[in-house]
């Protein structure tokens, strides 16, 4: 992680426009704005395209970021307003309800032993899926608290909130996805009793 | 109010998320260099305009070319559904039988719901004679209306569709048939595609590439577009097709 005097410097420089400096900086942050950008969209070429769009966005408007907080709850920010709008794509919205009948392609190479690890990304793949039942706002919130694993005040820069909004908008988040869980999801429900 | 949840639970979320596959991260140049934005501007209404017309524009490029006038593919129309089928004879399928999976979406709604809901009269088949109601049942509003209704057991999937434009991409092992279906014209589609669904279920994860391999049959009636999914022959679909009534009938 870049010490926070570098980071001030390579702010002041990029906003003078000096790229290499801003090229700096997205380095530390794009994993976390391409991941989040991904979370929201379900697809890696549109979420490259979010990322970029992300990042044109916040060099064309650093005059207006504040030096003195943090660079990376902005641009989360701005990669979710950015995702938000995308997701609203005609081809995306097809993508999702075409084609019911599917079936896995027959490549042995692509065959993977189950173990733990193969487990572990199927629960969390599961989990994916039960958080976009949720509202948009609540997938938002869980995303980043516990997908990209941010504390709460920096969450609560990302969606412009007050600290308390976030704790209760989590924890309601939180309380849906246990219903739905419950509800629709059986092999995640019986990992969770199996974890205690 | 509602019970907090509890903090086991929120452990196992955080430590169930922490093992979610992200895709590869790209290089660092295609992030920051060379940024394409995305056009603003462009909203639903306008973008279902749009992509029909740059279809047609690239469609009128691309048959300007003899090599590809002499390979590309034919362009179907019906109702709100463009299928493009590509070069090449029908293959059948030689791959395991295909799975039916019902998937957890957003817009799942009961039946009842989805008849208060949407803007048209729900008609739903009254054969196979003991298909009873629909397992999963799917409302979309963001373009036109559409509605998904899946019976798992049968299975068979229907699709109603109220909006403008519908772009179906087939692949060249795929093979589309005119019918009629209750005297509407229509589409027996066979084969396996390649690239609509391949996120449904679990986003677009290496080692999981699918391919759909539903038959579909497709056909409009006034402005609604039916699209029937089924892995049942020709004859069994548009029977299907032909015996929609109305709901709750």
């Amino acid at each position: 992680m870049i010490e926070n005097q570098v980071v001030d410097s390579l702010i002041t420089r990029a906003k003078a426009g000096d790229e290499e400096a801003w090229q700096a900086l997205l380095d530390e942050h794009r994993q976390a704005v391409f991941r989040l950008a991904y979370l929201i969209l379900r697809d890696q070429q549109e979420a490259e395209d979010a990322a970029q769009e992300v990042f044109l966005r916040a060099f064309l408007h650093l005059d207006s970021f504040d030096a003195g907080r943090p660079l990376r709850p902005w641009l989360l920010r701005i990669a979710a307003n950015t995702a938000r709008n995308r997701r609203r794509s005609a081809g995306r919205y097809w993508r999702l309800v075409s084609g019911l009948f599917t079936r896995p392609q027959a490549d042995p190479a692509h065959e993977e032993p189950i173990g733990e690890a193969v487990q572990a990304r199927e629960r969390s793949l599961l989990l994916w899926q039960a958080v976009r039942t949720l509202a948009p706002a609540a997938q938002e919130a869980i995303y980043l608290r516990y997908f990209l694993d941010l504390p709460e005040a920096e969450t609560a820069e990302v969606l412009d909130l007050p600290v308390g909004t976030v704790k209760s908008r989590t924890s309601r988040a939180l309380q849906q996805l246990r219903a739905v869980i419950r509800r629709d999801f059986p092999a995640l429900e019986d990992d969770f009793e199996q974890s205690g | 109010m509602s019970s907090p949840v509890e903090p086991r639970f929120e452990q196992w979320v955080r430590q169930t998320a922490g093992a979610f596959p992200y895709p590869t991260l790209p290089p660092a140049a295609k992030l920051a260099d060379r940024p394409r934005p995305h056009r603003p501007g462009l909203t639903g209404g306008l973008r279902l305009v749009w992509v029909p017309l740059a279809l047609l524009l690239l469609t009128v490029v691309l048959l300007a070319v003899p090599p590809v006038r002499a390979t590309l593919l034919e362009i179907l129309r019906i109702g709100s559904v463009e299928i493009q089928v590509g070069p090449g004879a029908p293959t059948p399928a030689s791959a395991p039988p295909p799975r039916f999976e019902l998937p957890n979406l957003p817009g799942r709604m009961s039946l009842a719901e989805a008849e208060r809901w949407l803007n048209f009269d729900l008609r739903l088949p009254a054969y196979p004679e003991d298909l009873g109601p629909p397992d999963g049942v799917y409302v979309y509003s963001e373009f036109g209306q559409t509605a998904v209704f899946a019976w798992q057991r049968a299975p068979l999937v229907l699709q109603i569709i109220d909006t403008n434009i519908l772009v179906t991409k087939i692949g060249p092992a795929s093979y589309a048939e005119p019918v009629e279906v209750g005297g509407q014209e229509g589409f027996w589609v066979t084969g396996p595609r390649s690239l609509q669904t391949y996120d449904t279920q679990l986003g677009p994860i290496e080692g999981f590439g699918r391919v759909v391999d539903g038959n579909v049959l497709i056909w409009a009636e006034g402005d609604l577009t039916y699209r029937l999914e089924t892995d049942r022959p020709l004859a069994e679909a548009i029977r299907i097709a032909e015996s929609l009534q109305p709901a709750g009938d």
